[in-house]
């Protein structure tokens, strides 16, 4: 669905974000991209929307060009961005102006997404920022749209909207659809995502899904420190150390530990790069 | 599919945009109503008086044309100092084409309608009161009162005209630099533009300087030291163009002008980056 082929990006000619970046995306998952702060998640995501162009190499997306810009490609994607604006109009006449741009538009699943996130149909002026965003996310998952982009979705949503969100973009995934989820707030994407990509100092070191990951590594708990010591990465908490290990046996899978593992990759560049990026080369 | 230009997707997109800035854009209509009725009501206030001076209102609309039109071309895509808006306006599924058309509808079209009606209002309930409140001197010979009644401005005139073409092909450079610059579009499009305007004038001095030596000409000086382009002028030293000449640039240049920068509007758009 997604390829890049030795993209290489940066905001200014002579200092490069991204080089050589080589990724492939696929159709029914939903890919978390993890990263910290700067890490340039955003312009990633910007590069699969048309919204930057590479310097060099190709992004195709769906068979279209997205710097090109095409209705028809356009049509087909959805992104929202991590700040959102809306406009001083009635939250129904809000879809009603952005339905007509999508053809699976569904405004059927958008009134009732509404509801499971307590939005009330109002005029967007009168709504808070969670409220807005809710809205922005009602509408990219009423527009059907073939791939759907979300660039911190999280922020500004309370507790039981993270957990209404989770649930929602879990139903909302089908064979035909892909959604990619940026964020810096590992547990919130939890149980959540399938695949996952994680992007650092302008390089993807992980991209795998979570089945993969808990065939090559698994997550221990340990009383000691010392006991930890064969591990990837290892890091000491209230329950004494929580380690990454390599999985000596691929058929017993653990349980994934997100965030434990986004640390262990940032921790454990060349190691977990050479784990799991070896096929996008 | 038609991914250059359809006529129902930039339906759909002026009326998102209209229901989106109607608030806005009726609020810098009542504020440009209201500015020109100060202004043109200072000015006829000072002429209650005086016989009536149709030039002073006609620089009033010279003036008020040329700088609104250029302002609101200016402040147009002044939403990409937002990223989120900017976002919204490049990813709205309709193309470059379409989004270039709905600029120059608002920026064009309709604003240039909406000045001319409120310019024509004001004008005319100037016109209404000078004629109602105004007191001829005792002095006035009766083959002066013409000059004492106030008509509106007639915009079907030369000078008119002429303002109206060169307010488009200005509002056509700001609407250009407006894409190009996000942040304070109308002042570093204007620097930018005296910068090149600058640029040309000296280059053409000097280029003719290069090819006729300024001795040789009959007055010793170039015409654009003049800075004049006109036709059938018999001052020694100032070289005139011909009369069919005068004409084809008359149209010409800003027409070519105008073109070249919505065609680079378009390019601009199509690269635009957020």
């Amino acid at each position: 669905m997604i390829q890049f082929i030795d993209v290489d990006f940066g905001y200014k000619r002579n200092k490069l974000l991204y080089k050589n970046l080589r990724l492939q995306v696929e159709r029914g998952h939903i890919y978390g991209l993890l990263g910290k702060n700067g890490a340039g998640k955003s312009t990633f995501l910007k590069l699969i929307a048309g919204l930057v162009f590479p310097r060099s190499g190709k992004v195709e997306v769906m068979g279209h060009v997205p710097g090109k810009r095409q209705p028809s490609f356009l049509e087909k994607i959805f992104l929202i961005p991590e700040e959102i604006e809306t406009p001083d109009i009635d939250v129904i006449a809000f879809a009603d102006d952005y339905a007509p741009f999508y053809p699976n538009f569904s405004k059927q699943q958008f009134l009732t997404l509404l509801k499971d996130f307590d939005v009330p149909l109002t005029n967007l002026k009168q709504m808070s920022y969670g409220q807005k965003k809710k809205t922005w996310i009602a509408l990219g998952i009423a527009a059907n749209t073939a791939l759907l982009i979300l660039d911190e979705p999280t922020n500004g949503l309370d507790i039981p909207s993270k957990r209404q969100f989770r649930k929602m973009m879990a139903a909302t995934i089908s064979e035909e659809r892909c959604v990619i989820i940026s964020t810096h707030q590992v547990r919130d994407l939890d149980a959540l995502i399938d695949n996952i990509l994680i992007v650092e100092n302008g390089e993807l070191i992980v991209n795998a899904g979570i089945d993969t990951i808990l065939q090559k590594i698994c997550f221990r708990q340990f009383n000691n420190e010392a006991d930890a010591a064969e591990s990837i990465y290892s890091e000491n908490n209230l329950l004494g150390t929580s380690a990454v290990l390599i999985n000596e046996n691929p058929e017993n899978y653990g349980r994934m530990d997100t965030e434990l593992f986004f640390n262990a990759a940032i921790g454990n560049k060349p190691i977990m790069q050479s784990l799991f990026t070896s096929n996008q080369n | 599919m038609n991914d250059f230009f359809s006529f129902k997707r930039f339906g759909l997109l002026v009326k998102k945009f209209t229901k989106e800035h109607l608030h806005t854009y009726l609020l810098l209509g009542a504020s440009l109503f209201g500015i020109l009725l100060v202004t043109c009501g200072i000015t006829v206030l000072n002429m209650l008086h005086w016989e009536y001076q149709p030039d002073a209102i006609l620089t009033i609309f010279i003036g008020s044309l040329m700088l609104s039109i250029c302002i609101f071309n200016a402040a147009f895509y002044g939403f990409f100092q937002h990223k989120a808006k900017g976002i919204q306006f490049l990813h709205i599924p309709a193309s470059q084409a379409e989004k270039l058309a709905l600029g120059f509808l608002f920026t064009q079209i309709i604003f240039l309608v909406t000045f001319l009606v409120l310019f024509s209002v004001t004008d005319n309930i100037m016109c209404y009161w000078y004629n109602h409140f105004h007191k001829f001197p005792e002095h006035v010979l009766p083959e002066e009162l013409p000059e004492y009644v106030a008509h509106p401005v007639n915009f079907f005139s030369e000078t008119a005209k002429g303002t109206i073409i060169f307010s488009l092909m200005l509002a056509a450079v700001s609407h250009f630099g407006s894409l190009c610059f996000e942040k304070n579009a109308f002042v570093k499009t204007t620097i930018c533009i005296l910068l090149i305007g600058g640029a040309i004038f000296y280059y053409n001095f000097y280029s003719m300087q290069a090819m006729i030596p300024e001795k040789n000409m009959p007055g010793g000086k170039f015409f654009n030291q003049g800075i004049r382009l006109d036709a059938g002028n018999d001052l020694p030293g100032f070289v005139s163009l011909p009369s069919s000449w005068y004409y084809f640039m008359y149209w010409f240049i800003p027409g070519f002008a105008y073109v070249s920068f919505w065609m680079a509007s378009y390019y601009k758009l199509k690269e635009k980056q957020v």
